[in-house]
């Protein structure tokens, strides 16, 4: 084959292009740190690179969830531990009533003091956390108790359901139509019975109250042990989702991250192929037979 | 017997012969990078030679050197293939070009995204499910939904711009197709006369060529060249050149000295888009020019205008539709914090009065794709919870929202709605892929695909071009070391020619002075 001047210098040329082009996708990689940066750089690899990165977004969001359920329900949990407490200081109060030695002050004072502990347990039913009441199922807007002692009718007994999963929603709630009952039974009504009882001094109602008071106590520690169930299911998604959360990343790396070791050596090798093509090129174009003629 | 001054005539006819030989290596030279420029060859033939009767036979006596013809190094096969495989290489070029542009519209995989606004919108209504009153998160829903609405507006604007772009390098190359064909034409008639008188204009072929070489890079071409019978005792050629594609009944665009015309400035079709159009055609039916398969850059521009970019543009119709109508069947099923707000789109086509389909959910395409000013003036109408059945409002309820959320993993939220039909045929919806964002991911994928194609039919051709290139450069190009050699090989003749006239006037010295005494 005959070879011209113009062939060498173009196909010098061209092989400097093709070092250079193979030179910046690499050092693309390089500073990016990543071995997809276009579409077509790995069709099918950016579609599960997509994917996986929606999925983190979902499973991030799932996690922030379960954090803000746990401290929910463990705001909930004490709430629940006061009440439980409460309600064993009024069986105390109950007993102590149910004693007909009492003199007539005293039994004025375990009076009061049972007033006052209605009016607190009336204060817990309306705990907040931020603005959100927490016993008013998902009315979260209203108290479960209204300005003037009684029953709200704007609540309802509704989970406040939190999503934690893929179509998986848990509800953080405990109702308080449950805990608390209604006008006709449960806790207030317990209490009210209780001081009608001590006021009237009358030992069978407050033997009943006593009983009574124990049903309620059984139900907060029921609806306390659930929670503490349901709070116990909650941690186990939150470290599940943690774990998955860690899979998916390293998931999602294996698929776009460029291996370094082996990028910054193929560099190096383009690096070489280009000098040596240079130091060619160099030699290679110069002369002709005209340097050597005179 | 030759004459006695048959040797200074003879030295004569070596100096003009070796000087026109210098002159052609010179011209080489000096065309040594000129583009489309091939070689030329001096002929040099020994003349007729005299015939001299010695002792009763005749002897052939040479008398010397001429230049006979100047010709072309060129391979007419090698131009043939080098122009049908430029053809090649420039469609998959310009389609490389345009899709990698195509490529950088969507912005894949990065952090400023449809993909990555698509995640921001689910998540930002879990946000708000876990508590439909505040305020933040409404605001935040309505941002991630704006945001999402200006990517599509984004996307949508650029394919408009790419397409209308496309539109206008159509048009001009429509101009330069007539622009090539109108000076071959020109050559064609300057070639003629040359060749009628006997030349061989190798210059004006190498013009004519390079022509055509640039030509083929728009369109195909296809060169057909006879012989003029109308000339029988020299060479004389009828050249025709053909582009487009071979089996059309008449893509002839110059015929020896006639130049058919491209329809200039070309019409417009329904769209308002340029078509390549014979000026001869009738009209008023638009018969496009047959451009061939996959043949120039002409054929690539007006692929990607007319099918790739409409069929791209349309999968963020369809994606806008699919996330539209997702939303929107979900919110018309909830309410938000104001208890008369029931039923009302999440997503509109921007308009007061939407066009809606036959479950009463909005039409919308990417362009006019819009958040419903109605949320975008209240965020307390974005629906979080059920309607509930005495007209209140249940403040705690994110029931709705977490529907909203769980669309970015699946469909498991509609599954009632589409069961009872209100989310209309879901055959031709997203709904067919496994989620929106996988939708999206696969139209990407798809993308890509056809990227890395043309990346690898383009680096094919190259591989191909370049073989041919050399080829070409081979039989064509000028090597200076070859001429330099020519250079002093010719100059050694003329000295040796011209010591010749030197030696014949000592010679006729010596017979002037024959029989002088002094």
């Amino acid at each position: 084959m005959r070879i011209t001047n113009n062939m060498l210098s173009q196909n010098l040329l061209r092989n400097l292009e093709a070092a250079q082009g193979r030179m910046d996708y690499l050092q693309n990689q390089l500073s990016t740190g990543h071995r997809i940066n276009r579409p077509s750089d790995d069709p099918a690899g950016i579609q599960n690179a997509m994917r996986l990165k929606s999925n983190i977004s979902s499973v991030d969001q799932w996690k922030k969830n379960a954090d803000e359920a746990l401290s929910y329900m463990n705001t909930t949990d004490s709430t629940l531990g006061g009440i439980t407490s409460m309600l064993q200081r009024v069986k105390e109060l109950a007993v102590q009533g149910a004693n007909g030695t009492l003199a007539a002050v005293d039994k004025e004072a375990v009076v009061e003091e049972v007033d006052q502990i209605s009016k607190h347990l009336k204060m817990m039913a309306n705990t907040q956390i931020g603005s959100k009441y927490i016993f008013s199922g998902t009315a979260t807007d209203k108290p479960l108790i209204a300005p003037d002692g009684d029953f709200s009718t704007d609540i309802n007994g509704l989970p406040v359901n939190f999503e934690v999963g893929s179509d998986l929603s848990l509800d953080i709630s405990v109702s308080g139509e449950k805990l608390f009952g209604d006008a006709n039974s449960g806790i207030f009504k317990t209490l009210t019975d209780l001081k009608s009882a001590l006021t009237t001094n009358n030992s069978d109602d407050i033997n009943n109250a006593l009983g009574d008071i124990d049903t309620d106590i059984d139900n907060v520690i029921m609806l306390r042990s659930g929670l503490g169930a349901r709070t116990n299911r909650m941690t186990a998604l939150q470290e599940q989702l943690d774990y998955t959360s860690g899979n998916l990343q390293q998931s999602l790396s294996s698929i776009q991250d460029a291996d370094m070791a082996k990028s910054i050596t193929d560099f190096t090798n383009s690096q070489n192929v280009y000098k040596a093509a240079l130091a060619v090129g160099a030699k290679i174009i110069q002369p002709s037979l005209v340097d050597f003629m005179r | 017997m030759s004459s006695t001054f048959f040797g200074l005539e003879l030295s004569r006819r070596a100096l003009g012969s070796q000087q026109a030989a210098l002159n052609i290596t010179g011209h080489n030279i000096s065309n040594a990078n000129t583009p489309g420029y091939s070689r030329q060859i001096g002929s040099l033939t020994a003349t007729m030679p005299d015939t001299i009767p010695i002792a009763g036979r005749n002897l052939s006596l040479g008398s010397g050197v001429t230049l006979d013809t100047i010709t072309r190094a060129r391979d007419a096969f090698v131009d043939r293939q080098y122009r049908s495989e430029t053809s090649k290489q420039q469609y998959w070029a310009a389609r490389q070009d345009s899709l990698m542009k195509v490529e950088d519209m969507v912005n894949e995989p990065s952090d400023n995204s449809l993909s990555n606004d698509m995640n921001q919108f689910w998540t930002s209504w879990s946000d708000l499910s876990k508590d439909p009153t505040n305020m933040g998160a409404r605001a935040v829903v309505r941002e991630r939904a704006l945001t999402l609405v200006d990517s599509f507006h984004n996307i949508d604007q650029q394919v408009r711009d790419m397409k209308g772009n496309m539109d206008e390098t159509i048009k001009v190359q429509v101009k330069q197709i007539n622009t090539y064909g109108e000076q071959i034409k020109d050559i064609n008639d300057q070639i003629k006369r040359a060749e009628v008188a006997g030349d061989n204009p190798n210059d004006l072929r190498d013009q004519r060529d390079f022509l055509v070489d640039q030509l083929s890079k728009i369109v195909s071409v296809r060169v057909v060249e006879t012989k003029d019978q109308a000339f029988t005792d020299r060479n004389v050629n009828n050249y025709k050149l053909i582009i487009g594609d071979d089996n059309a009944p008449n893509n002839t665009l110059v015929d020896n000295s006639s130049f058919r015309m491209l329809k200039d400035p070309p019409p417009k079709n329904a769209e308002g888009f340029y078509q390549v159009v014979w000026s001869d055609d009738p009209g008023p039916i638009i018969n496009e020019v047959a451009l061939g398969s996959k043949l120039g850059t002409l054929a690539a521009n007006i692929e990607i205008r007319d099918t790739y970019l409409v069929e791209f543009g349309t999968q963020f119709d369809t994606l806008a539709q699919g996330i539209a109508d997702a939303i929107n069947a979900l919110h018309q099923t909830g309410q938000g914090l104001e208890a008369e707000a029931t039923g009302i789109n999440f997503f509109t086509d921007g308009t007061v009065t939407p066009n809606v389909d036959a479950q009463g959910l909005p039409v919308v395409t990417a362009k006019n794709f819009s958040l419903n000013f109605e949320i975008e003036d209240n965020v307390n109408r974005i629906a979080t919870g059920n309607i509930t059945m005495d007209g209140t409002v249940t403040a705690g309820d994110g029931t709705i929202a977490q529907g909203m959320s769980s669309l970015s993993t699946g469909w498991n939220a509609l599954k009632d709605l589409i069961a009872a039909g209100k989310f209309g045929a879901v055959g031709d919806k997203p709904v067919s892929a496994s989620s929106l964002g996988d939708y999206y991911g696969a139209n990407v994928a798809q993308m890509g695909v056809d990227v890395q194609q043309a990346n690898r039919m383009k680096a094919g051709e190259d591989v191909l071009m370049t073989n041919l290139m050399n080829q070409r450069e081979s039989m064509s190009g000028v090597s200076l070391d070859e001429e330099m050699t020519n250079l002093i090989k010719f100059q050694k003749s003329y000295s040796a020619a011209a010591r010749m006239v030197t030696m014949m006037d000592d010679m006729l010295n010596t017979i002037m002075n024959m029989g002088l005494t002094r």
